[in-house]
Order: structure tokens, then sequence, then C-alpha cells
């Protein structure tokens, strides 16, 4: 059923709005002080009064009353999304809040209807505030729109956001959005103050006017949502901490010429991938843990064992009010029991707390996954919080070409007298005349380029053009030794829709013509009077990227070695784990503990085999090939 | 058989009981009908039956059995699939004792349950009374209800419905001078059965059910007029039972009222009649907690998300809805008797009646949604009408061949019922009401346009019986 995702959601929203208490307003009884930053966490710290203590003057009963009549709408609010009304209403009872609490710093109640107010307050926090407003102008939308409950529409956001800067949100900076964030979990932390009080007094019941009756909030409530604080400061901290400074000095430009693959085909000169190779290098500090940040981000596992404890806190107290029946709960949010009359089992409540015991264990210790018949490996999640440097130091041993090193083949290839299909010259040929193409006709989006060889120093190359006209061109090549000559045979605007049957083909006349272009020296060499050409075994795809190597940093295997596989006599083989595990050597194959009982044996005979056993290559026949081939047409 | 378009107008588990019950004085019977309401792509309404019963009479003691099967179905396919299935085959037998002033009757079917009558008559039969006591605990069908989505948290529910009935009756006639006077009342109580599976559904329902008939014979012709009345109070629940423990996710309480009336005059082969029918369901919300119309939540299975649910996303769902029904037809019938060869005579019948029926819908729905100390409530509400007019039209056959010596009296008989729709109108009105203001909700039944409810309507009917 749908409810679970929206619950989900709403869940996540709730944490999303935990986010947005306010500490940079001059009003604030527990300021925090200076605005945070993620080079510069704050601690905070709330003396809050243990106990709870009465409100007995009459007239400040009835104001918090008020508040909490108020408090209530602003929830309701805040549940349809009208967070322009929620801030208004927010704002209003926010004052006399304070006044209240200032009054009796020991009331509960009072203590209460300030963690309430935090939590709606995610409009009165200025970065986020701004964020949203600027995200939303961005995106062409109400700001409210953006918490939606549309699975598909909020990941289509996350991906605009994250990928696609093309356009809408250039500019705002990962490190931005964790800056906004981090000013948020100050206010978090005192209102986790106040409600660690609220909930340690077993005793303490308040009351609010929800739909017309009222509904008493007790420890089984106040729990719950204590839990969840701690999951938001958790996961807030943990979006904080880690560096996702993907930007090349603030800009996404490397994004782009990554995304102009399609119309440039550039393969053999993308800055791209460069940059991408850049960020797992071994001087990045992508996905570490900033500096400022590693003392918090090694807390996490306690935030998640206080969350999981504070749960359990909540069933025992909804458990033991079971037992009186409905005497004491009659207006909870929740009934524990055994009746019909209930929301949830005795045994039930008892399952999750025990399982909840057993999670916490296993954060702790960690757990068993089966990967194969009768087959587990631990994983141990805990030690993922006490790695800080980033995910380079677990990759294979490699090294990175420079860019200008990615034309020249390195391995998994054999030099022809022919320009063959496979051959480097051919591929290479494509992604130039498909440049310079752009280079002719900046407009176009997309091109879809191939070919074929005529004979062994000549042959066509096809282009076909969808996007904003259609336009099919056929270039023809002939090579006198490493130099080629291009000529524009056709070139068709249009298409093939205005093609009559039987009739001859339209051809536009075309100012495009294909400079001249010598092969790069490692795709084509003069051998004793004779030119022979690269041709990989298999595919010519990929550029000669980098290469792994041992410990000691001597090259083990090329990627396209890796890719081509390897010739055994004439036939060409794929390499095989017993194969792999001798050219790509992990410097921890624990990955930092994560995976305790990982060993090369366990990895390469066992696991990888279990993972990919589907993909095996000699599963892959022509039978399988003709069958997907007429599912698709 | 023109009871069967009488069941046009209700539904099919009534048509079961009707079909099942006319040729019940037979000695001996074989006999299939069915009626086939609705079949499009998103709804189905459909419900057949078959039915074999012999008796032996020796003195005062009569002994009867027989053997049932019959079959309900009712499908309607939205985002989800709602389906309601009972398919089961009964076996019965009893025993008839005869005195002189005084019938004692028993009987016990695999439903199960257990019948047992007795009836007072003068001499000449001329003043009956019968008062009837039967207890039941049958198993009334599985509705089963499935999401489009495979990986929803709760994709599929499977519920037995059960429950446990007590039937009261009486009923007394007389027939003095070609008048035939009868009358009858009874009162159906069920107590909800809590059953040890999964997901299930009880009830707790009265149902009061009158009826009289009163015929008077003139020399060549006969005039009916018969009354039935039935109102039920019913509340249905939906539970869930894990480990010793009963949830209830659905309360549906219903109040049903009904009134039917015919009169017939039939002369030899020709006959006319009207009949008239208007009933009433409706089901009103309950503000009470625990008696919400539907609570996903306690729905769920049991896990963290279920329980935490009930702090941050509890979504509570109450209906109201009243459904108006009222149906007139007038029409008459020609079957003339043929004798083909000795003792053997032919029956066609030919039947056909207009028909006119106006119907509505209106449902109410607030949805409403409790997130710690906030609280949302919508409401949406959608009405429909359905108004028609046309003709039922039936074709049918009997043959029968009369005792001779020791060959027993047998009939064979069929029909075919057909709906034929001239006018109909269908109006669907929605709107959902929020704090803001109200908006048009979109048009949510696109199956049930115009007509297609009564398009593929028939019913057939097929028997054999053997007489002494």
């Amino acid at each position: 059923m749908k409810i679970l995702s929206k619950a989900s959601i709403f869940t996540f929203c709730t944490l999303a709005y935990l986010t947005g208490c306010s500490t940079d307003d001059g009003e604030s009884v527990f300021r925090s002080g200076d605005e945070a930053d993620i080079d510069k966490p704050i601690e905070t710290q709330v003396d809050v009064a243990s106990g709870c203590e009465e409100i007995t003057d009459e007239a400040d009963k009835a104001t918090i009353e008020e508040i909490k009549t108020k408090l209530t709408d602003v929830y309701s609010t805040l549940g349809k999304g009208d967070l322009n009304k929620a801030q208004q209403l927010s704002s209003d009872t926010k004052a006399s809040i304070q006044t209240i609490l200032k009054k009796y710093p020991k009331s509960c109640e009072a203590q209460l209807s300030y963690v309430a107010a935090i939590i709606s307050d995610i409009v009165n926090n200025k970065k986020i505030n701004n964020f949203l407003d600027t995200l939303a102008a961005r995106n062409g939308k109400a700001k409210a729109d953006l918490f939606t409950d549309d699975v598909g529409e909020a990941a289509k956001l996350s991906f605009n956001y994250t990928i696609n800067s093309s356009d809408e949100i250039r500019g705002i900076l990962v490190s931005d959005v964790q800056s906004a964030i981090s000013s948020a979990i100050p206010s978090l932390d005192s209102a986790i103050s106040y409600m660690t009080n609220i909930a340690n007094d077993d005793e303490f019941t308040c009351t609010f006017p929800i739909d017309k009756r009222d509904v008493e909030l007790d420890r089984g409530d106040f729990a719950p949502v204590l839990a969840a604080m701690y999951v938001a400061k958790a996961s807030l901290t943990a979006l904080v901490s880690i560096n996702l400074d993907i930007d090349e000095n603030g800009k996404y430009d490397w994004v782009d010429s990554l995304m102009e693959l399609g119309p440039k085909v550039n393969y053999y000169d993308n800055h791209g991938f460069e940059h991408l190779f850049k960020l797992i290098g071994k001087d990045s500090k992508f996905t570490s843990i900033h500096d400022s940040w590693k003392k918090q981000y090694k807390n996490i596992p306690n935030l998640l064992d206080s969350a999981i404890t504070y749960v359990q806190f909540g069933l025992q107290y909804g458990l033991e009010e079971a037992k009186n029946g409905l005497e004491t709960q009659e207006n909870d949010l929740y009934v524990v029991g055994d009746d019909e009359e209930a929301d949830l089992s005795t045994s039930d409540a008892q399952k999750i707390i025990d399982s909840l015991t057993t999670i916490r264990k296993q954060l702790r210790e960690g757990f068993e996954i089966p990967y194969a018949e009768g087959k587990t490996l631990k994983v141990n999640v805990s030690k993922l919080f006490e790695n800080t440097d980033g995910i380079q130091k677990f990759l294979p041993y490699h090294v990175v070409n420079d860019r200008s090193e990615w034309v020249n083949p390195d391995g998994g290839f054999y030099w022809s007298e022919a320009i063959e299909r496979q051959a480097y010259a051919q591929r290479y040929m494509q992604g130039y005349v498909a440049q310079e193409y752009y280079k002719f006709n900046p407009s176009i989006k997309s091109n879809e380029i191939y070919g074929w060889e005529d004979d062994d120093t000549s042959g066509t190359i096809h282009m076909d053009i969808y996007r904003p006209d259609r336009i099919h061109a056929e270039i023809g090549y002939f090579a006198d030794g490493c130099k080629i000559k291009f000529i524009v045979r056709e070139y068709e605007v249009g298409g093939s829709m205005n093609m009559t049957v039987g009739g001859d083909e339209p051809t536009t006349k075309t100012e495009w013509k294909v400079p001249d272009v010598t092969l790069p020296a490692g795709m084509c060499k003069e051998d004793k009077g004779t030119t022979k050409y690269a041709v990989a075994f298999r595919e010519n795809e990929v550029p000669n990227y980098g290469y792994f190597t041992d410990k000691s940093g001597k090259k083990t295997i090329t990627i396209q070695e890796l890719i081509n596989g390897k010739m055994v006599g004439s036939e060409v083989e794929s390499y095989k784990y017993e194969d792999l595990r001798k050219l790509i050597i992990f410097p921890d194959i624990t990955f930092g503990g994560v995976f305790p009982g990982m060993t090369e044996d366990i990895f390469w005979d066992e696991i990888l085999p279990a993972v990919f056993e589907d993909d095996d290559e000699d599963d892959w026949d022509d039978e399988d090939w003709d069958e997907d081939w007429d599912d698709e047409y | 058989m023109n009871f069967f378009s009488k069941s046009l107008y209700t539904i099919g588990l009534t048509s079961f009981l009707v079909t099942s019950l006319a040729y019940g004085e037979a000695k001996g019977l074989a006999q299939c009908g069915g009626l086939f309401l609705l079949d499009s792509d998103s709804q189905e309404l459909n419900s057949s039956s078959c039915r074999i019963a012999d008796s032996i009479s020796a003195g005062k003691y009569t002994v009867f059995a027989g053997l049932a099967n019959y079959r309900i179905g009712g499908l309607w396919e939205d985002d989800w699939t709602l389906s309601f299935k009972s398919n089961r085959t009964l076996g019965s037998a009893g025993i008839r004792s005869d005195f002189r002033h005084i019938s004692l009757s028993v009987q016990a079917s695999s439903f199960t349950s257990l019948a047992s009558s007795i009836s007072a008559h003068t001499a000449d039969s001329s003043f009956y009374a019968t008062a009837l006591i039967e207890r039941g605990n049958p198993e009334l069908g599985t509705v089963r209800w499935e999401s489009a989505n495979d990986s929803d948290e709760v994709h599929l529910i499977e519920a037995r419905w059960e429950t446990e009935y007590l039937r009261k009756g009486f009923s007394a006639g007389a027939r003095i001078a070609g008048n035939d006077f009868a009358a009858s009342l009874e009162q159906i109580s069920t107590a909800p059965q809590n059953i040890q599976r999964e997901y299930f559904i009880k009830d707790s329902s009265r149902i009061w059910f009158w009826d009289s008939r009163f015929t008077h014979k003139f020399e060549m012709s006969q005039l009916e007029l018969y009354y039935a009345g039935l109102y039920a109070n019913a509340n249905i629940f939906g539970n869930t039972y894990r480990d010793n423990s009963t949830k209830r996710f659905m309360y549906i309480p219903l109040e049903a009222t009904l009134h039917y009336g015919d009169i017939r005059w039939d002369h030899q082969a020709f006959g006319l009649q009207a009949r008239g029918l208007k009933a009433n369901i409706r089901m009103e919300k309950n503000k009470k907690r625990f008696f919400e119309t539907l609570a996903p939540n306690r729905l769920l299975p049991p896990s963290l998300t279920q329980t935490l649910s009930f702090s941050f996303m509890q979504k509570n769902y109450r209906v109201d809805s009243d459904l108006d029904l009222s149906a007139f037809t007038l029409g008459g019938h020609f079957s003339p008797q043929f004798g083909i060869a000795r003792h053997i005579s032919i029956t066609p019948r030919i039947e056909l009646h207009g028909y006119y029926t106006y119907n509505e819908v209106d449902i109410q729905k607030t949805s409403e949604t409790t997130s710690f100390i906030g609280f949302n409530a919508e409401d949406e509400s959608w009405s429909w009408m359905l108004e028609s007019y046309g003709l039922v039209a039936s074709l049918g056959l009997s043959a029968e061949r009369a005792t001779q010596g020791l060959l027993r009296n047998v009939s064979l008989f069929a029909s075919a019922t057909q709906l034929i729709p001239l006018k109909t109108d269908f109006i669907e009105r929605g709107a959902k009401k929020t704090p803001e203001g109200t908006s048009p909700a979109k048009n949510k039944n696109a199956g049930l346009e115009s007509g297609k409810i009564f398009r593929n309507g028939f019913a057939a009917h097929l028997g054999i019986s053997i007489q002494l």
C-alpha cells in the first residue's frame, strides 16, 4: 500500500522540518552562537532543569493552553504543505513560548511547547530558507511543492540538483547546501536536550487539542519523537560531514563535457572523464570527512544507538500502560493492548523492542548477509564511521594516464594492414567527424555515428542527427598511410520522412567539408614500408584511460586489456577471476573492516562469481541475443 | 420462469435463492441456473447454481436429500482488484413426518446448518401455521483485495468471512372458498465469529423479513397479490489476527430496507404482471475511535514502520453512503400448451415486460491525517445517478411427460432472459472539499459509463424434474 511510502516520506519530511530550527534569530533565549559552518561545527549545550514542575498561575495556564492550540494549527498547516502560513503562525507563537519558558524553566509543558515550536520552525532558518527559495525559483515551483510526497518528483528534483547542473541550479554548490543544513544542527541539539528531560519523566503527560478531542501525549509519544530527532541529527551530521564537493573551482562545467559525449562523441579528449578520475584519485578529498566534523561523524553510531533506545523506551512505556487496559491510554495517539480496540498488540510491541535490541547489537558488532547457498559474509557497519579518509584508499592500485595518452592503445589489440571494424582508427575517425560537424553546426543536440569498412583502407561513416532537425550524412574515408581524407558523399536535411517509395533520395547541398586528419601514432604505424593499424580484440570504444598496478606500482593490466581479453592461440579469451586476482590488487580487501571476514580467496572465488553469476559470458550465446532482439522489435 | 426477470433487479445471491426454492416441491429434480448481470473489463457480477434433489415417502414419513453447488463472484478493478468469491457444494438431508394435525420436519445441511419446523393444520388444511427455527455457521465467502503493485507494503488481503446465524420464522395461512392467504415473518440474527486467519471478516447483523400473499381463483383465471419487506441492520468488521491478538482495520455499518410488491393475473396461457421494488442501503460514519471505515495503519504488517506510523502518520477514512434503488415493471406472458404426443406436452413461453428504474448513490469520504500534534481532514464526495427504461424479454420452453404406468412424470425446462435498455442516463458528480474550498474531483469510475452496467445482463436456466 502506498501508505508506507507516504509514511516514510512524511517521516523524512518531519525530520527535514527538524532541520529548520532557528537559532540565528536575535530574540532566541537559547542562542547557539555564531552561524554554523561546515568548517566550524557548533557544539550546543543547554542546561535543562531536570524534572517537571507544574505551572501554577491560572493566567499562565491559560496562556500555555492557547499556545498549544496555536501549535496544533502550525502542525496542521505544515501537514498541508502551507509553509508560508506555518511561518506566520509559528512566529506568532514563538515570543509567548519564550516568555513562558523564561518564567517556568522547569515546566515540561513549556519545554515541550518550545520543542514543538523548534521543530515547526523550518521557515525561520535563514540559510535553509534562502536555499529553498533559490531552489524553488530555479525550478519554477512554489516552495511548498519542494516537499512533495511523490517519490518520482522528489527523485527528479534531486537528480536535477546533483547531476544535471546544466542550467536551473548552476551556482548552488554542495558545500552551500551542507552549510545551510549544518546551521540547523545546534537547534536540534537544544530540542534534544529538552525532549530528553521530558521523556525521562514517566509521570508527565500533556494534552493537545487535536480534531476536537484532547489528545494526551506521554512518554509513549515523546520517546519516538526524541528517537526521530536523533535519527535526524545522525542523518544531517552524515550529510554535512562528508566531502561531496564535485565542483571544479566552484563550477560544474566538467559535468557539461561529460554530457556532451552525445553530440560530440568526444572519447579521446574529454575533460569530464578527466575530472571524474581526479575525484577518485589519491589526492582527492572527495567522500572524505571534513576535518572539523570528524568527531561528530564518528559519533553517528551513538546517535543511532540513542534513537533505538528511545523507541524501545516509548514502547516499553506503552506495554506498562497496556496492563491497565484503556484506563490511561484512552486519549493517546496510539493504544497498546490485545483487545480489538487497540492499535498495537503487546506481542508486536515486544517483538519490535526485541528486534531493536538485535539491530543495536548488529550496528555495533555487525551482521551476516547471505551471498550464496549456505554462505554468509559479515558486515560491520560501525566501521564505516571509523573511516574518515574517503573511498580512495580502498580502490585497487591503479594509475590514471595523462589525457594525451588516451589515444594510444595499450594492450588487447593486434596490428593489421587493414582498418578493420574494431580498429581504434575507426572510432577515432568517427569521433573526429562528429566533432568537426559540431564545429560546423553547434546547434545540434545529439548525433549518432557509425560506420564500416568498404575495403582495407576505405570505408563509410554514417551520421544521423534527430534534433533540432533530422539530418543524415554519409562520409567516405580514404587512408593514405596514417593520413585520412574525407569526402562528404551525401547530406540530407529533412530525412527519410520526405522520401517517396522508389524515388531518389533528396540530397541537400552543403558547405560542410571534413579536413584531412593524421591518425595518432599509437593507432597507426609505418612498418617496413607497410602501414599497420591497431585493431582491438573485441571492442575499440574505451580509450587508454589507465592501468592497474601491484603494491610497488608495477603495471599489471591495462583497462583496454581487461576489456578486450587475451589471445590464447588464435582465440580471444576473457580474463577469468583466477587471472584477475593477480592483476587487480586491493590494498585492504576488508574495506577498512566493513567486511571483517573478507579474504582475497573469498572475494575472487566466491563473492564475485556469486554476484555476477548471471552475467557469465558463456551463457550469452547467440540464442539469447536473438531472443532479446525479437523482444525489442 | 418469470422469477428470473425479477431477480435481475436484485443481486446474484437473491437470484440463487429464488432459483433454488422455485422447484422445491418436485420429488426428483436436477436444475441449473445462472445470472450474469455485469461483465465488463473492470467490473463483474455473476452467480450460478446447480441443484439435484430427491425424496422418498413411506406412510407418514418423507425422507429428502439434495446436493447443490453455487458460485457467486464479483470483481471490481481500479488501482487495485477487489473480488468476492463464494463457491460451495452443499449437501442437505432431512426427514418430515406428517400426522393428522401436525407435521414435523428436521433438515441438516453441510452449510453448516440445522433447521427444524413444526406445522399445525386443520384436517382439510384450510388453516395452517408453521414455526421454524434454524441455526447455522456458514462460511459466506472470501473477499480478496489485491493492489496493482507487487511491491506495496500490503499487496494482498484475502479475508474469509464466517458467521453464525439464528433464523426464527413463523408463517400462517388459510384457504377459504377459492381464496388463499398466507403470511410469514422471519428474523435472522448473526453473531460475529473470530477466525484465526491473518485477515478475516465478521458481522453482527439482524435481519427482519416479512411477506404476505393473497390468491383468488376465478373460474378460468387467477389473481395473485404479493408483498415482501426486508429490514437489515448489519455491522461488518474487517480484522487482522496475529499472535492471539485481533485488531480492527475496517468497520462498515449498514442499514437496509426493501419493499417489493407484485400483482399478477393469469388466464390460461396468458398472464399480466406488475411489479415494484424500492430499496435503500445506508451507511453512516461513526466518529468514535476504532470505528473508522478504514484504518490502514492497523492493516500494516507489524514492523518498526507500523509502530512509528502511529505517531507520525496516522491515516483514517470515514465514509458516509446512501444508495437508493427503485424499479417498476409492467408486462405479460404467453405460454400455450401443445400436446405433441400421447402424454407428452410442450409449453413455449414468451415474456415481455417494460421496466423503469431510478437509482442514486451518494458517497462522502473524510480522509483524516494525524501526525504528532497536527491534524488534517479532507472531504470528498461523489454521487452517481442511473435512470433507465427498456424491456426485459424472456423466452422459455418446457416439455412434460405425464405419469404412465411405471414411468414417472418427467419435465424438462429451459429459459433465457435478456435486458434491453432503450434509454439509460448515467450522471456522475464528484467534488473534493478542503478547508480552502471545493474543487471538482476527476471521474473515478470510467468503467461505469452510461448503460454499461446493464448491457450484458442476462439470465439462463435449465432443469429436469421427475415426479411419481
